[in-house]
């Protein structure tokens, strides 16, 4: 039964979808100055990098405070934000239980058995695993892969969204605008300066966030409200989706074990233990952030807003935020969304500039000429983001496309690298990334050329028949043909290959 | 336990941690500032 406070707030926040937006020009002044003021904050910090490890990975002198704030406040992309409460706003709990619960599980393996061993060694980059283990060849696979993922696609699409709501921003101009602003800001400060404004927009993220949910469970009449108003179906575990897709679900969580910028933070740890402590402080933070956008994308549903699931966040802390407070948490909303593009921009561009070009350059690259080399790469990265984020329908399709990719072509290699190295050639390592990653991009081609697009689950859908068995194949199950074909290439290389003298990081 | 107990409870502490602990993270980051400033040893 809906209470009158639960109606007058749908009845806001549709209003809030045409793009008109509630926000005064207190919260706009707000939002500017906080822009104003992060992006001064890269200014100020660029002129403090000297060398690309100190803009690649601050030096390697980042302690456990700051590793908290990066860690969580990068990983918690807009993706989160907006992926994870579309998906709760369309299905219920199944968001938080199967589509972000494997997340700690895969992050707790991650600090506990792969950071140590990373520690042991000095690189600089994901790919430099691959090129340790098993040569150029895989290190230039891994490069793509991990360039793949980079991409800050859900980032600039989420700039574009809130864009969108704020200020009424087509969301084609609002993802171009979100871009042009974010690498201008990225190129000056590298990882020092993402670090330094995480500091600031991790905390008013989580508090804006928590005042937000308290003010909207408070408005609907308490959590006991949405039991009332939800079917059951949005308090199951799984909700109702098909068992495939939430295996593939929880399967993408397996990128947390080959993350990038993880593995990025890892490497700038003053120590183990501080990369350990941050990771297992993360986790906790991680959770709570991740039930409170989940209940969030409930209660959207149950105050009855009609609006795109991927707006329902936004929509619904628009309309229970008081100015001032709203016009913080969109600030928040968006340095989230640049710390994110900030930080997966310079991982892309440093995969091009020094994973890529710099093994196979003529003339050896000198510091200035690879830092330099690499603001122009994330300038270049930014413009694949833009078009990528315009070619998918939802979010959540575009983070298991880069998850896919990134799992595909590294997770086997590195395993394998990290605990079985008498196993190692490069024949094995490269077949292993080659044969991932090239399955992964095949079977996304060919369920977007043969496949239809199907309204109800927002995706592209391949139905083939199989001796009279009509077989849904979703786009999203790339990982399912992906992950054994990468282990059958390490496998068929590790038989065909040799293994090689130890190689050295070049 | 209730959905509503999870729920308050990771409000709390969402809004508890960060402001306990901002001011740590302030005085690192200023750290770290001062230390790329160093020369390396």
């Amino acid at each position: 039964m809906a209470s009158a406070a639960g109606d007058e707030l749908g009845t806001l926040a549709a209003g809030a979808s045409t793009g008109a937006g509630p926000m005064t020009l207190i919260d706009y002044a707000i939002v500017l100055t906080y822009v104003i003021g992060i992006v001064a904050l890269g200014v100020v910090v660029s002129r403090k990098i000297r060398t690309f490890r100190d803009y690649f990975i601050a030096g390697g002198k980042m302690t456990t405070p700051l590793l908290i704030c990066t860690l969580v406040s990068t990983y918690y992309g807009l993706d989160v934000l907006f992926g994870a409460s579309e998906v709760s706003y369309q299905e219920g709990l199944v968001s938080w239980f199967v589509y972000l619960r494997p997340y700690y599980v895969a992050i707790l393996v991650a600090a506990l058995f792969i950071a140590r061993r990373l520690r042991k060694y000095d690189f600089l980059s994901l790919p430099d695993i691959g090129g340790h283990f098993y040569g150029n060849g895989t290190r230039g696979v891994m490069a793509v892969a991990s360039f793949l993922y980079a991409l800050p696609i859900l980032a600039i699409m989420g700039i574009g969204v809130v864009l969108d709501l704020t200020l009424g921003i087509p969301l084609v101009w609002g993802v171009v605008i979100g871009a042009v602003v974010s690498v201008a800001y990225t190129v000056l400060g590298g990882l020092v300066a993402d670090a330094l404004t995480d500091t600031v927009q991790f905390t008013l993220m989580c508090v804006a966030l928590a005042v937000a949910a308290a003010l909207a469970l408070d408005g609907l009449g308490g959590t006991a409200a949405l039991e009332a108003r939800l079917p059951d179906s949005f308090f199951s575990p799984t909700g109702n989706y098909p068992v495939w897709v939430l295996i593939v679900f929880a399967g993408s969580a397996l990128s947390a074990l080959v993350e990038p910028s993880f593995y990025q933070r890892i490497f700038a740890a003053v120590s183990y233990r501080a990369i350990l402590k941050a990771l297992l402080v993360g986790i906790v933070l991680w959770a709570a952030f991740d039930w409170v956008v989940t209940i969030l994308g409930m209660a959207a549903r149950a105050t009855g807003i009609e609006t795109e699931p991927r707006y329902a966040l936004l929509t619904l802390t628009l309309e229970v935020l008081p100015t001032g407070l709203k016009g913080l948490f969109i600030a928040s909303v968006i340095a989230t969304a640049m710390s994110t593009i900030d930080s997966y921009l310079l991982i892309a561009g440093g995969n091009i500039a020094y994973d890529l070009y710099r093994p196979v350059a003529r003339r050896p690259l000198d510091d200035a000429a690879l830092l330099r080399l690499t603001r122009w790469m994330i300038g270049a990265s930014a413009l694949v983001t833009v078009a990528l984020a315009l070619f998918f329908q939802t979010i959540f399709s575009a983070w298991i496309f880069m998850s896919t990719a990134l799992i595909a072509a590294a997770l086997v290699p590195i395993g394998a690298g990290l605990y079985f190295p008498r196993t190692t050639s490069p024949a094995a390592g490269l077949w292993a990334s080659i044969a991932g990653l090239s399955v992964a991009l095949v079977y996304y081609g060919l369920v977007n050329a043969f496949g239809t697009f199907d309204p109800e689950w927002v995706t592209r859908i391949w139905t083939i028949d199989v001796a009279g068995t009509r077989i849904p194949l979703w786009q999203e199950y790339a990982l399912l043909f992906a992950l054994p074909a990468s282990i059958s290439g390490y496998l068929a290389g590790m038989w065909l290959g040799r293994r090689p003298p130890g190689r050295e990081v070049s | 336990m209730s959905i509503g107990f999870w729920t308050w409870g990771a409000i709390g502490v969402l809004i508890v941690g960060p402001v306990l602990v901002f001011g740590w993270f302030v005085g690192e980051a200023l750290r770290l500032v001062r230390q790329l400033d160093e020369p390396d040893k």
